[in-house]
């Protein structure tokens, strides 16, 4: 099958589910002008395609169609009348795609059927001669003003060849660009060409074009999910209706199948399981129709699609094995997926994509003489290991860890792992140690130097290494040669950390009902009874002197990596101020929220079936609770959060843009020159929103001062955006381009709406 | 049909050409079509927990490839011992790789008739590294390689899915 082609039916079929879905509508609705738009365009634009491949019978179809939604526009038919005809044109060129698809040509048929229908709905001319309806119209049968508007010169098709033709040609651009700016570096003494800083600013827009090339809406999908939610909803007589949010958020073109399978499913298990019955809503005083919500956001390269519904939450799920099968799939593309929530709070189903980017930010780090690359997206921190005190790195029954003040993590030695030496790592020379999160799970790289960080074009990994699952891909290096880029899920694997994060953790156990043995870390807590607390639930252990514990409002807290944590010390009996000393904290995750809980000892690991941990005296600790108990002690204690965003930055005229934006939009903008002034600000003024940070210094310096900021935040602290261009920074909450006014606003209404009452 | 096929007369129509080779003492022939080029093996990055005939990757053109060594992929057991610095780089079903040879010796012709199938090369997804035979202008029979069975995967290329976007 010839490639033009090949891209013409896949396009087809997504347009084909979107023109489905709208010929249901024209059915049930009264006719509408968008829909009548959108379905003229399906058949137009396949009746362009056909006659330009030379598929006559296809484009005769097209053509009935599109003539179909003339007479609904001329008002010469009634919507009722033509929507069954409409949906049979789009079966009718479904069946003849399939079977261009299955490479058998054109199947023969004259589709006689569609003529008469159409002799039969025509009242004018044209019924005397039914043949008509499937003669090709003159020019004047579709001039400018029967098209859709706005569908003239806005897009061309590329085939995904010429994409990733376009993304090699990068890939060596950026190559002769690293070339170039190594060579000009050699030459200390002088500046670097404005010609050369130029080049760099056009391979770095020539990438985002790439990403925005490749990428499709995911709005796309959407049409069919609607259509999916509302038969199933039918069928299974739980009325319900999907809301969507997002649909301009955009994903890999290539991702669009197994997403869109993904999603169906998801929506399906919501319906059938997470809605309750009519006459069960209706004696919980619900309206009848269930809401099932789909958002979808993007932010740093990832895209995280959200479905959450009003009845009962994933949790309620019997059968997990649709979950793991989502999650299965989900793994396949690079992607993430997990239930967020626990009771009280309806679990939601949340998966998250990458977008791959053209050219990509990376470390390269050392091991032996061999270089490899580490994605920056994928590094949370990075640590010198001269520096952290003789010790850290633990060497136990031949796994390693790596202690720093803020707990205790596996670590990986890339040097061990990679076979360039065999010796076992409890010292090793001092190096450097990067922080990986995949998921849920976090783990130290530990590598000898990091030798640069450079900006490379990925490209995947080249037959027969597909299998390697070390490695995501390759790439070229300045000097030309190759360097493999280190993947952190077949890192994660590696340290025997679960590569697919399906349930959350805290409910994983409820869940997992055929779980044959549970896992727990057995502690004694500050009362010095010993109780048990499930091991998925736990992301690590950290240390604090517990003079530093935090006591205000009721709640504890203490600072773990730059973060106050709630934290839990159980017998939860009235507060008494601790006496300094090294305490020790397990650190729990659920979703997004951590908290800590203080242990004076861990005991052991436990491994026992879930009746014989039951039959135990034993308490065993419910995370989900003490996450919950954590919530309703939050929502009691914090205000309103203000409508006060601090924007730090040196430039005059931008902060002048950006003040003027948002006060149209109902915040109001504090802003300072340096950081020093904004961490004065910052202390006395804890009902700060947003802090905007629009500082071109270096990342390092940039990321650092975040840390200070999270540090320094009391209670829930303000969102941190940071307004830059072309770099990804850790730290953030968000990233928003320097002059995209609408992704800041986005931002801001995302992660701290304006009080009710301001427009926005 | 596993017989060894006459030797006809020279139809140019139907002549086929292939790239001579020499690994280890021994002569083997490669369908020219599937050459790319042939250069000169420089910088090679290694690849952990590669299949043991894979050296690593090169890249002699602007985007990475394998480097098979054919010298470990006849002798599996010869290990790293096998050094070649010389690579012929093979495009076979969208599959590019390159494949480390000790000394290439120039190309050669021969009409369709001067070919005796390997055996079982009826059978559509035959094992075994060689096609089957090529009869040289000396009379001398050459063995042809099969490229895809070099990279040791399945004729479909196995999976191509890539996790470069994780």
């Amino acid at each position: 099958m010839n490639a033009l082609l090949h891209d013409f039916l896949t396009q087809s079929e997504e347009q084909r589910e979107a023109a489905a879905s709208l010929a249901a509508r024209l059915e049930l609705e009264s006719s509408d002008p968008r829909v009548e738009a959108g379905l003229f365009g399906y058949f137009h634009a396949i009746k362009g395609a056909a006659e330009f491949l030379g598929l006559t019978r296809l484009e005769a179809i097209a053509r009935f169609g599109e003539r179909l939604i003339e007479k609904l526009r001329k008002g010469e038919a009634r919507s009722e009348e033509i929507a069954p005809w409409a949906k049979i044109a789009i079966k009718r060129i479904e069946f003849v795609q399939r079977a261009l698809a299955a490479q058998a040509g054109e199947p023969p048929g004259d589709d006689a059927d569609l003529r008469d229908a159409f002799a039969r709905l025509s009242a004018d001319a044209l019924a005397a001669n039914p043949d008509d309806a499937l003669a090709p119209l003159g020019e004047a049968g579709f001039g400018a003003e029967t098209l859709p508007p706005g569908r003239h010169g806005e897009s061309v098709r590329v085939p995904t060849l010429t994409l990733e033709r376009i993304t090699t040609s990068l890939a060596e651009l950026a190559m002769a660009r690293d070339q170039l700016v190594e060579a000009a570096r050699a030459r200390a003494d002088e500046p670097i060409p404005a010609s050369l800083r130029r080049l760099c600013e056009v391979v770095a827009d020539i990438g985002a074009s790439v990403v925005s090339a490749r990428a499709t809406p995911i709005g796309r999908l959407f049409a069919g999910l609607l259509d999916s939610a509302r038969l199933a909803s039918l069928a299974m007589e739980r009325p319900a209706r999907l809301l969507v949010e997002g649909g301009d958020t955009v994903i890999e073109g290539a991702h669009v199948e197994i997403l869109r399978e993904s999603l169906r499913e998801l929506i399906l298990i919501a319906i059938e399981h997470c809605l309750d019955a009519p006459a069960e809503r209706r004696a919980l005083g619900k309206p009848e129709e269930g809401r099932i919500t789909l958002t979808a956001r993007a932010r740093r390269g990832l895209v995280t699609i959200e479905i959450a519904d009003d009845g009962r939450g994933f949790d309620a799920i019997g059968d997990g094995a649709a979950l793991r099968s989502v999650s299965e799939k989900i793994g396949e593309l690079g992607g993430e997926f997990m239930l967020i929530g626990g009771p009280g709070r309806r679990a939601k189903a949340a998966l998250t994509l990458p977008i791959r980017q053209p050219i990509a930010t990376t470390f390269i780090v050392s091991a032996g003489d061999e270089r490899y690359a580490v994605f920056r997206r994928d590094v949370e921190e990075t640590l010198d290991l001269s520096l952290v005190p003789e010790g850290s790195l633990i060497c136990a029954e031949g796994e390693l860890f790596l202690a720093t003040p803020e707990g205790v993590l596996p670590a990986v030695n890339l040097r061990r792992l990679l076979g360039a030496t065999d010796a076992p790592t409890p010292n090793p020379a001092p190096g450097m140690a990067l922080k990986l999160r995949f998921g849920a799970r976090v783990f130290w790289l530990i590598v000898e130097e990091i030798v640069a960080v450079r900006d490379l074009a990925p490209a995947p990994l080249p037959s027969p290494l597909q299998s390697l699952s070390l490695f995501a891909g390759t790439a070229i290096l300045g000097d030309g040669s190759v360097v493999l880029v280190l993947d952190r899920a077949g890192l994660a694997g590696e340290l025997g950390l679960p590569k697919s994060d399906w349930l959350g953790p805290a409910r994983a156990a409820d869940l997992e009902a055929d779980a044959s043995l549970v896992n727990a870390v057995l502690f004694r807590s500050r009362d010095a009874a010993l109780r048990a607390a499930p091991l998925r639930a736990i992301e690590r252990i950290a240390s604090f002197d517990a003079a530093d514990v935090r006591h205000d409002a009721e709640a504890l807290s203490i600072a773990v990596d730059g973060r106050w944590l709630p934290l839990v010390a159980l017998p939860e009996t009235p507060w008494e101020r601790a006496r300094p000393g090294a305490a020790k904290a397990l650190i729990l995750r659920d979703g997004e929220d951590r908290l800590a809980l203080w242990v004076e000892e861990i005991v052991d690991l436990l491994e026992q079936k879930p009746e014989a941990l039951r039959a135990t005296a034993l308490e065993r600790i419910d995370p989900a609770r003490l996450f919950e108990r954590r919530r309703q002690v939050r929502r009691a204690s914090d205000g309103p959060k203000g409508n006060r965003v601090l924007f730090i930055g040196p430039s005059e005229f931008f902060r002048e843009i950006v003040e003027v934006a948002l006060r149209e939009n109902g915040y109001e903008v504090v802003a300072v020159r340096e950081s020093e002034k904004a961490m004065e600000r910052l202390a006395g003024d804890p009902g700060l929103a947003a802090v905007l940070f629009s500082d071109e210094s270096s990342a390092g310096r940039v990321e650092a001062f975040a840390r200070q900021l999270r540090a320094l935040a009391t209670g829930s602290p303000p969102a941190l955006i940071a307004l830059t261009d072309n770099r990804e920074l850790v730290g953030f909450d968000a990233q928003v381009d320097r002059f995209d006014r609408a992704g800041l606003l986005k931002a801001l209404r995302d992660l701290c709406p304006p009080r009710s009452g301001v427009a926005a | 049909m596993n017989t060894a096929l006459p030797i006809g007369q020279d139809d140019r129509e139907s002549r086929r050409a292939f790239l001579t080779l020499r690994e280890r003492g021994a002569r083997y022939a490669l369908p020219i079509d599937c050459v790319r080029s042939v250069f000169r093996l420089g910088r090679v990055t290694r690849a952990p927990r590669a299949p043991s005939h894979v050296i690593g990757l090169a890249n002699p053109f602007g985007a990475a490839m394998a480097v098979v060594s054919l010298a470990r992929r006849l002798e599996p057991e010869l290990g790293e011992r096998e050094t070649s610095s010389l690579a012929i780089a093979l495009v076979v079903d969208d599959q590019t790789f390159a494949l480390a040879v000790e000394s290439v010796e120039g190309v050669i012709h021969s009409p369709q008739t001067g070919f005796a199938a390997a055996p079982g090369v009826e059978d559509p997804e035959p094992p075994g590294l060689l096609e089957g035979l090529v009869r040289h202008d000396d009379g001398s029979l050459w063995p042809i390689l099969r490229p895809l069975r070099l990279l040791a995967l399945s004729p479909r290329g196995g999976d191509v899915a890539s996790r470069i976007s994780r």
